[in-house]
């Protein structure tokens, strides 16, 4: 295996979070999470299918790769891709979880008490919050003064469905 | 085509499989393990998971073609980064359908049929929401619990969520 391979997997990550790094000083996008998948995952997809394919520019000479080696470079880099994007809603919104390890270790004592932990998370992990991301995503409409999903929506939760019924365990809790 | 690229081909084709090995070791494990939390049993698949690969490159890979010690560090070392990485992936992915707030909030509705919009906030309140989060927390042994109080105990998780206010530093997501 070529050991360049490596170094042009991690450059094109690189590369890909420079850019997410300026797009989001500049403006962050209510659709964060699809700007993301474009621009680590979409447009690096098929730029190196194209290559793959043509040998555009001659990128496999310049790179000194061939066909498979271009292969590897491009699972280097989704998988890295991929790990970041999975990563990334913790960072837009900080999960529950790590913020109470967070406030339990700066606290005072360095410990709580349940309802000092609730008191404190009061008002910063409202529900309300979650719906305006399924509704922006066009998951969920709001009718009548009901929630309803909308056809994505109803997709995505009867793959997780499915997913847990394949691992033979109920709904997770939330 | 060469020896060699065939092998190649033969890496390619087993890492992109990493997600279906992931999947059905953690579906074996997730029905042997019911007692244990739900993180750790998908932890332990992925585990096995590097076993399975190795085992994998050993019948497939390494006995085609004489590789020189230094390729075959290389090889493993490539197929350890890849798989590490899609596995984590894959780990988040479960993690969202055991944890996140909007996949059980779609899928109330789902089972509702249509939930009205007042019904959201008492099904799942702030203190339901910090009360799941320590049970977690005290199974995968982040948490300690004694005498009424809450402590850190690990210290994985804890790193993970000061690396993340720092990275929403640099993506200037506390100014907005």
């Amino acid at each position: 295996m070529n050991p360049m391979v490596f170094l042009y997997g991690f450059l094109f990550f690189i590369i890909c979070l420079m850019i997410h790094i300026t797009v989001w000083r500049i403006k962050i996008s209510k659709i964060s999470a699809l700007l993301l998948v474009l621009i680590f995952v979409v447009i690096p997809g098929v730029g190196f299918s194209i290559v793959m394919l043509t040998d555009a520019g001659g990128i496999k000479d310049i790179l000194s790769t061939n066909a498979i080696e271009l292969a590897e470079i491009l699972i280097l880099h989704i998988s890295l891709s991929s790990a970041y994007i999975a990563s990334y809603p913790a960072a837009r919104a900080i999960s529950p979880s790590l913020g109470i390890l967070l406030i339990i270790k700066t606290s005072k004592e360095g410990k709580m008490t349940k309802e000092d932990i609730i008191k404190e998370y009061k008002g910063s992990i409202r529900v309300p919050t979650r719906f305006d991301t399924l509704r922006v995503y066009n998951l969920v409409s709001e009718k009548d003064a009901c929630y309803k999903l909308k056809p994505l929506g109803k997709l995505i939760i009867i793959i997780f469905i499915f997913y847990r019924k394949l691992l033979g365990i109920s709904a997770g809790s939330g | 085509m060469s020896e060699h690229m065939n092998s190649e081909i033969r890496i390619v084709i087993i890492l992109s499989c990493a997600p279906l090995i992931n999947l059905l070791l953690h579906m074996i494990l997730a029905r042997s393990f019911r007692n244990l939390s739900p993180q750790i049993v998908a932890i332990k698949s992925i585990f096995l998971g590097y076993i399975l690969l190795f085992l994998l490159l050993w019948l497939f890979v390494f006995p085609t073609v004489i590789y020189l010690p230094s390729h075959i560090v290389t090889i493993l070392v490539y197929c350890f980064l890849v798989y590490t990485l899609l596995s984590y992936t894959y780990f988040h992915f479960f993690n969202m359908s055991e944890t996140a707030r909007r996949i059980r909030i779609l899928n109330e509705i789902y089972k509702a049929g249509s939930l009205p919009i007042q019904n959201m906030e008492v099904l799942y309140n702030t203190s339901d929401i910090v009360d799941l989060r320590l049970k977690r927390l005290i199974a995968m042994k982040q948490l300690r619990y004694e005498d009424g109080y809450y402590s850190l105990h690990g210290k994985i998780l804890y790193i993970a969520g000061r690396v993340i206010l720092w990275w929403r530093k640099v993506l200037g997501l506390n100014e907005k």
